[in-house]
């Protein structure tokens, strides 16, 4: 299947004929594939699982499958009756009773009037729409209206069944509903296709699999390999990233690994993490021997193009709009004029800016302010992004805005992202999180890994009604087995022990042995912070 | 074996199926642009007969000599002229109105053109009442003629069809045809002797009317309603030749284009 990618498309007379006149129609044609070389059988009552990272043109097989697309070159051959279940109620008319839309949209999956009406009952029974049925649909809420159009498109039993992910709509009992109805679809003789990122749906529901990856087909087999070989790589980075670093406390030379499209994020102190930007985040292990590598290529041979920086600080044109800022960034990084005007609107467009696109930069809110610096530092498309604390001091909003645009460079567009943070929130966003004092990485893992390498129980903090028995209460306590440590702080009880949630009531019980009312009780569990200051001596907090 | 074949075909087999889908759609057009409002099919009788009565008190008194029942004659080119301007515009823009779906669903696409024409055709067929109580209403003779109406009004929805299916496949492509096409409208509405007899137009521009296909529909449609005649052999065989044709063009276009439109929309 292919596209034509072209930036500027021309979809009207007068530029078609200034184009043709100019002869430069070719310039504006830039091919994609979307699938290419991709063959593969299915049988009756197959059930087919197909993996594949983000882009891997999944969607475009389904759409190709359901004759919604033609294939450019090849061969699609299919028998028997499809139910793509790929988007409910896809033709609903808003001004339609539910009534007028289920033989609408029946009509448009293909079904007769005459088999419409004898399963109209059914259909409308299976929705649990009730007296609505004869409201126009615009009053419908949108459970209502996904629960009608699931209705309609399940209440044949399809030969192929198409899903994009399995779908659960509605509220927790509808959902129950749906999921069952489209397993028992799963145990008859009917030939699904799957498309799922979870590979244990894929195991439990497919016989086979098929992984494909930038428009190519990698593998096909039974659904258990396949799953295995697309699971271990998409991990296997991270076992060898790990075997490397996974000794608490190292400090020596090493390489800084930074694996392509992973966030990567860099937990220090402030006043570590000087960083400019013609040696990006080398500051940050200034005292450190170590390169840093992202793919096994030096980051000092990148060339400047590939890196964008966003530093704390902000490098805005007070008097320009943000239209006008990103433009004029994407000039000096001399991005082609044609590229450049979709760029920006996507910019605008993604870090929600649409809507201050032509107020001038000086105007707009902090927030907004960030979110323009990293528009800037992302317009001439860099492959490696560092980031220099991108929510601190945000409102919780913009900050997460922020943060899940972060989320979908990696996602989406396959980025590799440096996030250097004193926040723990951030970190926790990060792949892996390397821990770094005074230019030295303490540990690198998984922020899960972590966590778990470095617990030292959760924290408990108890006050008492009466504070003169707390000495008391403290040497009862220490009688306890499990309490790794008790002491008194700020007159309040503190200790750690491991799972302390499941052991609140015998901590309780022991506390009125002294007679003495309990009036505060919490439980804190180990977060990466904890971590920090456990391999630092430093608290975060303090460090700021 | 032949016959076989025919039935098999992959067009006949996708039309039975999705024959309920076209019901559907002209169900929908009818009934959208009408629901709520009961003046709604009053008005659309309304509209042609106030634009008849008001160029019949401009114009009758200029015409008089040349035509004998003015109020019919321009009802008989206003009516199919109207069908004609929203049939071929609603095709022009079927395709990438119903792009979400369109995206989303297999369908045959041509249905959103066939649809409209449809629905377009029924609105004209319920106008016609309007046409009858003029008719009545100025003592023009009813002739068994009028039966044979329904020949240029077939030959006017394939031709409608035809022009429907090119516009359609070339607004997909160029959006700002819409606009073009309203300016060509209007420039067609001048062009078909409507509102004036073809005799006022200087002899040597006279052939530019004659062979303009909306006009000798018309004309048809004028022999049955109006002049009470048979077709003028000549004009019935042109407007036959031209409506098919152009209908066989316009399938080919949007046959040869149609798996491109996802791309564009």
């Amino acid at each position: 299947m292919e596209f034509n990618l072209s930036q500027e498309k021309v979809d009207n007379l007068k530029e078609y004929v200034i184009r043709l006149l100019k002869r430069d129609m070719e310039l504006f044609y830039q091919e994609f594939w979307a699938l290419k070389n991709v063959s593969f059988e299915v049988q009756k009552g197959d059930k087919v699982g197909i993996v594949g990272l983000n882009g891997a043109g999944k969607s475009t097989l389904l759409k190709l499958i359901s004759g919604v697309m033609k294939p450019t070159e090849g061969l699609l051959e299919t028998k028997g009756r499809i139910s793509p279940l790929l988007e409910l109620g896809g033709g609903f008319d808003p001004n339609y009773t539910g009534r007028e839309n289920i033989f609408l949209n029946g009509a448009l999956l293909g079904y007769s009037k005459s088999f419409l009406e004898s399963k109209y009952d059914e259909i409308v029974e299976f929705s649990e729409i009730g007296d609505f049925i004869d409201v126009p649909l615009k009053n419908y809420s949108t459970g209502m209206m996904m629960r009608l159009g699931f209705s309609i498109a399940t209440v044949v039993e399809p030969e192929i069944l198409i899903l994009d992910e399995v779908l659960a709509v509605g509220d927790v009992r509808f959902q129950e509903k749906s999921e069952n109805r489209l397993k028992s679809f799963l145990e008859k003789d009917v030939t699904v296709l799957l498309v799922s990122h979870a590979t244990k749906k894929i195991r439990d529901l497919c016989n086979k699999a098929i992984w494909l990856e930038k428009g190519r087909l990698i593998m096909q087999g039974t659904a258990e390999e396949v799953c295995d070989a697309y699971e271990k790589s998409t991990k296997s980075d991270k076992k060898n990233a790990k075997s490397d670093f996974n000794k608490p406390g190292i400090t020596n030379s090493q390489d800084l690994q930074v694996k392509k499209g992973e966030i990567l994020g860099l937990l220090g102190v402030s006043g570590t993490d000087k960083i400019n930007s013609e040696n990006p985040i080398n500051g940050f292990l200034k005292s450190n021997n170590g390169r840093i590598l992202i793919n096994d290529k030096e980051i000092k041979k990148f060339n400047d193009r590939h890196i964008g920086v966003c530093p704390k600080e902000l490098g805005l044109w007070d008097n320009l709009t943000c239209r006008e800022n990103i433009n004029l960034m994407g000039k000096m990084y001399k991005v082609s004029k044609n590229l450049l005007k979709p760029r920006v609107e996507r910019l605008l467009y993604d870090l929600f800016l649409i809507d201050e696109a032509d107020t001038v930069a000086s105007k707009l809110s902090n927030g907004m302010k960030r979110r323009l610096n990293l528009a800037l530092t992302l317009v001439h498309e860099p492959e490696i992004i560092v980031i220099d604390e991108p929510s601190i001091g945000l409102d919780p909003q913009s900050g997460i805005i922020i943060l899940n645009y972060i989320q979908s460079l990696r996602d989406l567009d396959g980025k590799t992202v440096i996030l250097i943070t004193h926040d723990i929130y951030e970190a926790d966003l990060s792949d892996r999180v390397a821990i770094v004092d005074n230019g030295q990485i303490l540990m690198l893992d998984t922020p899960f890994n972590l966590k778990k390498e470095n617990d030292k129980g959760d924290l408990v903090e108890i006050r008492l009604s009466n504070k003169k028995k707390n000495t008391e209460v403290i040497k009862n306590l220490k009688k306890l087995d499990d309490i790794l440590w008790v002491d008194e702080v700020n007159g309040d009880i503190h200790l750690r022990l491991f799972e302390a949630k499941s052991k609140v009531s015998r901590l309780m019980e022991n506390i009125k042995i002294s007679n003495v009312h309990v009036k505060d009780f919490s439980v804190h569990q180990s977060t990466l912070g904890d971590v920090f200051t456990e391999l630092t001596g430093i608290s975060l907090e303090e460090s700021k | 074996m032949i016959i076989e074949n025919i039935i098999n075909h992959r067009f006949l087999v996708n039309f039975t199926k999705y024959r309920n889908l076209l019901v559907e759609l002209v169900k929908r057009d009818i009934k959208i642009k009408y629901r709520r409002s009961i003046l709604g099919l009053f008005w659309s009788f309304l509209e042609p007969l106030l634009f008849m009565i008001v160029l019949t008190v401009i114009f009758s008194t200029l015409f008089k000599s040349n035509i004998q029942n003015y109020p019919v004659y321009i009802l008989t080119g206003r009516l199919p002229y109207t069908f004609f301007a929203q049939g071929t515009s609603a095709a022009m823009s079927a395709i990438y109105k119903n792009a979400p779906i369109i995206k989303k669903i297999y369908v045959p696409k041509y249905m959103y053109i066939i649809g409209v024409t449809i629905s377009g055709l029924i609105t004209f067929l319920l106008s016609f009442v309007v046409l009858f109580l003029v008719m009545f209403a100025t003592h023009a003779p009813f002739t068994l003629y009028i039966l044979l109406g329904v020949v240029p009004i077939i030959l006017f929805s394939i031709f409608i069809i035809g022009i429907g299916l090119i516009l359609a496949t070339l607004t997909v492509f160029f959006r700002d045809i819409e606009h073009l096409y309203s300016v060509i409208l209007i420039l067609i509405l001048y062009g078909s002797a409507i509102m004036f007899p073809i005799q006022i137009v200087p002899e040597k521009y006279q052939f530019l009317i004659l062979y303009n296909p909306i006009y000798v529909l018309i004309t048809l449609l004028r022999d049955c309603f109006l002049y009470g005649t048979l077709f003028n052999p000549f004009q019935l065989i042109f407007a036959t030749v031209v409506s098919i044709v152009t209908l066989i063009i316009g399938i080919l276009i949007f046959y040869k284009y149609q798996d491109k439109f996802i791309l564009y929309i």
